[in-house]
């Protein structure tokens, strides 16, 4: 069975096309004015990577915040039922699961057969976002692949005294102004990005091996400093992390049909 | 009292710089910019465009006040004050019936409560969340393709006032804003959702003071209509009209500030 998920994020957009559990194609594009030309081209791009035409997908399932954007047939899911099934899927000993994307940071505990126990998500400020990185990076003029290289230098990580996304964009530009190292002030941006993450992950009760999901687990040096944070070691799935909820919703179909049913 | 003296008040904001002169108890000049990379050139711009257009040099001032974000830093001032002070005494100034005044600024939002004689009684201040300041009305703005000046004639448009933004941090609202977008919303509408927001963050701070009804509003923000219109209407009050320009309120009230140290200076001398 050919099957297609969509994750419609904050940040990104992503759609996953998967046969028999395995990836066949997948595409991410960044949200942008014209969305329904984005959800098209998505889905498009997936389509021609995996070589398949429309009337191949049997299943449509949507995951994520603009999940109701979506308009053609499908069915709609919770980001951390599909994040649980793409985690449990390959890899059986997960209990938990730490998605960090655009704007929200998920933690998703799942018992010893993948179902969701509980989970908490961040979502009344956007401190601590990828968004909050994106815009820190970008005001003191750092491409996003760079971050994680130069964040690890640093010897003196810059403590943020704005607790505001907003007011810190401006914080940085003075402290860059004034003679602050990029370095420092990256690896203080990560460093609270992390302390919020591990905070949730402590609250939440996590026990078991933590993986770790979402586009701002791309960068390496937040895996490092999660796991001097938390003191305990931290995996990646095998897969692109960005694409995870989207591969567990199309994954749904073929492994937890249940969860569709009304 | 404050006869026979020239005065000068610079408010450094985080957004805008401002400067006033006062020359016997009159505002003879008085100039708005967006600031520069560090107070000390925003300042100095200011001051040097309000002295061309009063015809004045620096040593004809004989005193002046600073305030704002950027005021410890004004190489040619002689005091500084706090913003809450300058805009409490500013308004009191410029209307002496004012007993509150509600001021939001680039990034911070206050409400201050004055006494008949022009001091502070009480004050309430966010400076910690940009939700209900102008940085939030601007990044809102851009998302629209509206500049933030017309924000609020735009808001005025609107034929309906359903949008309601349910967030309270600025970069969450920006998704709303970007939702309602692709929802194909109309921009008038959009827009006064968006003031709608700010003005409800702003009322929801200044209903934990008691706010009298000689109340005014200044700061940038209080020139955006759509705003000024639903913060009426949420705290059941209709703000006094000023006769100047509201967003200088903060270097008037340092002008004014500055006067009154000089004549208890020349009193004493």
């Amino acid at each position: 069975m050919i099957t297609l998920g969509y994750d419609i994020g904050t940040r990104f957009v992503k759609a996953c096309i998967v046969k028999d559990t395995e990836i066949i194609g997948s595409s991410c594009i960044e949200i942008g004015d014209n969305f329904k030309n984005i959800l098209k081209a998505v889905k498009s791009r997936a389509m021609k990577k995996a070589g398949i035409h429309c009337f191949s997908i049997k299943k449509v399932v949507s995951t994520g915040f603009g999940t109701s954007l979506v308009k053609e047939r499908h069915r709609k899911l919770g980001v951390a039922s599909c994040l649980a099934c793409a985690a449990y899927h390959l890899d059986k000993d997960v209990r938990t699961i730490v998605d960090i994307g655009g704007l929200f940071i998920n933690v998703i505990n799942v018992d010893e057969r993948g179902s969701v126990l509980n989970f908490a998500e961040v979502e009344k400020c956007a401190a601590g976002s990828g968004k909050f990185l994106e815009t820190i990076s970008h005001a003191i003029e750092i491409p996003l692949v760079a971050i994680s290289d130069i964040a690890l230098k640093s010897q003196n990580a810059y403590a943020m005294t704005s607790g505001c996304a907003v007011f810190a964009e401006s914080e940085v530009i003075s402290q860059v102004n004034t003679g602050a190292q990029k370095e420092d002030i990256l690896a203080g941006l990560v460093s609270s990005i992390v302390s919020k993450t591990a905070a949730m992950i402590v609250k939440s009760g996590a026990k078991g091996k933590i993986v770790i999901t979402g586009g701002v687990t791309k960068f390496a040096v937040f895996k490092i400093f999660l796991e001097k944070e938390l003191n305990k070691e931290v995996f990646n799935l095998a897969l692109d992390p960005q694409l995870a909820a989207a591969y567990g919703a199309a994954l749904i179909p073929a492994v937890n049909p249940h969860l569709l049913k009304d | 009292m404050l006869g026979c003296m020239i005065t000068a008040g610079c408010d450094v904001g985080s957004l805008t710089a401002k400067a006033v002169i006062l020359k016997d108890n009159k505002i003879i000049s008085s100039y708005i910019s967006g600031v520069k990379s560090t107070p000390i050139a925003s300042s100095k711009m200011v001051m040097d465009e309000v002295l061309r257009l009063s015809n004045l040099a620096l040593s004809d001032i004989d005193y002046i006040c600073s305030t704002g974000y950027g005021r410890y830093d004004i190489p040619f001032s002689q005091m500084n004050m706090s913003e809450i002070s300058c805009h409490g005494i500013g308004a009191f100034w410029v209307d002496n019936s004012i007993r509150s005044i509600i001021d939001i600024g680039g990034q911070d939002c206050k409400v201050v409560l004055v006494d008949e004689k022009g001091m502070i009684k009480n004050f309430i201040m966010n400076e910690k969340c940009a939700a209900g300041t102008g940085r939030c009305l601007e990044i809102l703005a851009k998302n629209i393709g509206t500049e933030i000046g017309r924000l609020g004639d735009v808001s005025l448009k609107a034929r309906k006032k359903h949008v309601v933004i349910t967030n309270k941090c600025s970069i969450f609202m920006e998704l709303e804003v970007m939702d309602l977008l692709y929802r194909d919303v109309k921009i008038p509408e959009i827009a006064y959702g968006i003031n709608a927001a700010v003005a409800k963050r702003v009322a929801a701070m200044a209903q934990t003071l008691k706010i009298e009804s000689n109340v005014c509003i200044t700061g940038g923000v209080s020139k955006n209509k759509g705003v000024v219109a639903v913060l009426e209407t949420l705290l059941k009050k209709k703000f006094k009209p000023l006769p100047v320009d509201a967003q200088l309120m903060g270097a008037i009230g340092a002008a004014v500030f500055a006067a009154k140290e000089c004549a208890s200076r020349s009193k004493a001398a």
